[in-house]
């Protein structure tokens, strides 16, 4: 015989209370475990509050370097100052490799959230919960995949690092919105509380009947078993990141090159003094670089539209510009180069004045960053040269011999090598 | 372990118990619509192998939750319980700092850069050895700051 509706209803209603029962009280029991100071919202504030100033910073350079690499027509970076592009380059990976310990740091500190039970309280609270899946994956990944950016490391993404690594902050900054409007009020509380903080802590453990020892950092030790303090895990986050800065950031400021000795690139090591990431050899153009018939067309938009052999282009007024070069690496170094005005090059073709134009490369049409565009206002840049010496010296093919385009605050990877083509637009 | 050191649960409790906020309210409409632009351009943008790209994502999170946290407790653990307790902030500092080196330095260590490195650009380091320097120069200072705790605590600090 079927048993009525009601009681089985109530049955299992008692069933689902009772697992829930236990649920919570597991979670509680679990919770209860975790005494280390570390795990504190207090700490967990404070390591967000750095993080969201690094993401943000990270975040807006990162936009400023993904549109000078792939400019739409709303947006150049101005030719001037010539370090601008230097400096937000500079600023954006060291930022990001500071970040490293402060992440993994918050993580750890974070870690019993994933304890909470019930996990989600409502539709609201399951989207905040929800957000953190792409801001926990999203950060590693940007942080992972930003150090293997530096390190050339390519072979394990599948997918091209500039557009992933640019939508991918795009998920984490959307995520890290829905996050800080779900803590604000919590970071605000607990920044507020005044017995929250290690001196009031401190304080507390020393007027407490049993006065644990003092702890290296001079404040009363809090952790029973003898470990870290929230100021010394504080100090020890902010130390690592500095020591990781400090052991790569000589491959951009040239007085702590020697410093740098987990970087890839070093200032001063290259040809001519100059690192490169692509030779010659890598980019195929070892004989048409060299080649006695090479000739730079000028076409599009000109009165003039004519070619030049290497000689041609020696024999116009040469100008003698220092310019620094910027890879999105995160190395840049100081050089000075001497070759063509751009300006008065493309006056000798009669471009009109407000023309972009468009520099190909001897390399295969294929290849990734084989042309760029300038902009009329980097065009007719009085710094902007086709440069055809590097450092008193002829190019070095590597650096783009016979003719290579150098601009003020452009990527490396638009200052086009092996110029074989300038198409007016 | 007096009643301050007992530390809630990180971020728990106003999140869920407080009435929602206009400004979490805003916030999530507005990150979730950065959310939803991000994935939007992600898929549109083929070259950013979308699939792919997703499935790394979760999994980052899978690993952070199910392997570093838990590798993380149980070295934590193994340290608070075996080593003496001067010894202890001294090895969680040294531990901390050498994992966050060797796992910066780990595609310079297994040279995955290096045919990207080719030329005279590529510099002339043994990055191993670097590594080595690196680690010896922290637990240089671990040292140091054991041997300073041991000492305050002999003199009874």
């Amino acid at each position: 015989m079927a048993s009525p509706p009601e009681p089985a209803s109530g049955t299992r209603r008692t069933t689902i209370a009772t697992a829930r029962a236990k649920a919570e009280g597991t979670s509680a029991s679990l919770q209860g475990k975790v005494t280390s100071p570390l795990h504190s919202t207090w700490l967990g504030a404070v390591l967000g509050i750095v993080l969201g100033v690094a993401f943000t910073l990270c975040f807006v350079t990162g936009l400023v370097d993904y549109l000078s690499q792939h400019p739409p027509g709303w947006f150049h970076l101005p030719a001037h100052p010539a370090d601008l592009y230097r400096i937000n380059e500079g600023v954006h990976v060291f930022t990001g490799i500071a970040t490293i310990p402060l992440l993994l740091a918050k993580l750890w500190v974070v870690w019993p959230e994933l304890l909470q039970w019930p996990p989600v309280h409502n539709l609201l609270h399951a989207l905040e919960r929800l957000s953190l899946v792409p801001l926990v994956g999203g950060s590693l990944f940007l942080l992972f995949t930003g150090v293997a950016n530096i390190d050339y490391w390519y072979s394990p993404m599948g997918f091209t690092f500039t557009s992933a690594h640019f939508w991918t902050a795009w998920l984490v900054v959307g995520a890290l919105v829905v996050h800080i409007g779900a803590k604000a009020a919590t970071v605000r509380t607990e920044l507020g509380r005044k017995s929250h903080r290690p001196e009031a802590l401190d304080a507390g453990a020393a007027s407490s009947a049993h006065p644990s020892p003092r702890s290296l950092t001079g404040t009363r030790r809090l952790d029973p078993l003898g470990g870290l303090n929230r100021r010394g895990f504080l100090g020890t986050v902010m130390g690592a990141g500095g020591l990781l800065v400090a052991v790569s950031v000589g491959e951009t400021v040239a007085p702590l090159r020697r410093l740098a000795i987990l970087a890839p690139r070093g200032v001063g090591v290259g040809p001519q003094g100059v690192p490169v990431n692509e030779t010659a050899l890598q980019a195929g153009v070892t004989r048409s670089a060299v080649d006695p018939n090479y000739r730079l067309v000028v076409s599009g938009r000109c009165r003039r539209p004519r070619s030049f052999s290497v000689f041609d282009l020696r024999a116009l007024p040469q100008q003698v510009s220092a310019l620094p070069i910027t890879c999105v690496e995160g190395w840049s170094a100081d050089a000075v180069w001497r070759g063509v005005p751009l300006a008065s090059f493309l006056d000798l073709v009669e471009a009109p004045k407000g023309a972009s134009i468009r520099v190909e490369s001897l390399e295969g049409a294929d290849r990734l960053y084989s042309m760029s565009v300038v902009d009329a206002e980097h065009a007719r840049d009085p710094d902007t040269l086709l440069a055809l010496e590097l450092n008193g010296e002829t190019l070095d093919i590597d650096h783009g011999y016979p003719v290579r385009l150098i601009a003020p605050d452009r990527p490396g990877v638009l200052q086009t090598k092996w110029i074989c083509k300038v198409i007016v637009l | 372990m007096s009643t301050d050191e007992r530390s809630s649960p990180p971020d728990a409790g106003p999140v869920s118990t407080a009435r929602v906020r206009p400004f979490q309210l805003i916030s999530l409409i507005v990150g979730w619509a950065i959310i939803v632009f991000a994935l939007h351009g992600m898929v549109r943008n083929r070259s950013s192998n979308p699939p792919h790209l997703l499935r790394l994502l979760i999994s980052l999170n899978v690993v952070n939750d199910a392997l570093v946290i838990p590798v993380v407790l149980g070295v934590s653990l193994l340290v608070r319980r075996l080593l003496p307790s001067w010894a202890v902030v001294a090895a969680q500092v040294g531990l901390f700092t050498s994992a966050i080196v060797v796992l910066y330095a780990y595609p310079l260590l297994g040279d995955w850069g290096r045919t990207a490195r080719a030329g005279f650009s590529r510099l002339p380091y043994d990055y191993a050895h670097n590594v080595w320097w690196v680690l010896g120069a922290i637990w240089l200072v671990c040292g140091v700051l054991a041997v300073w705790q041991w000492r305050r605590r002999s003199a009874g600090y």
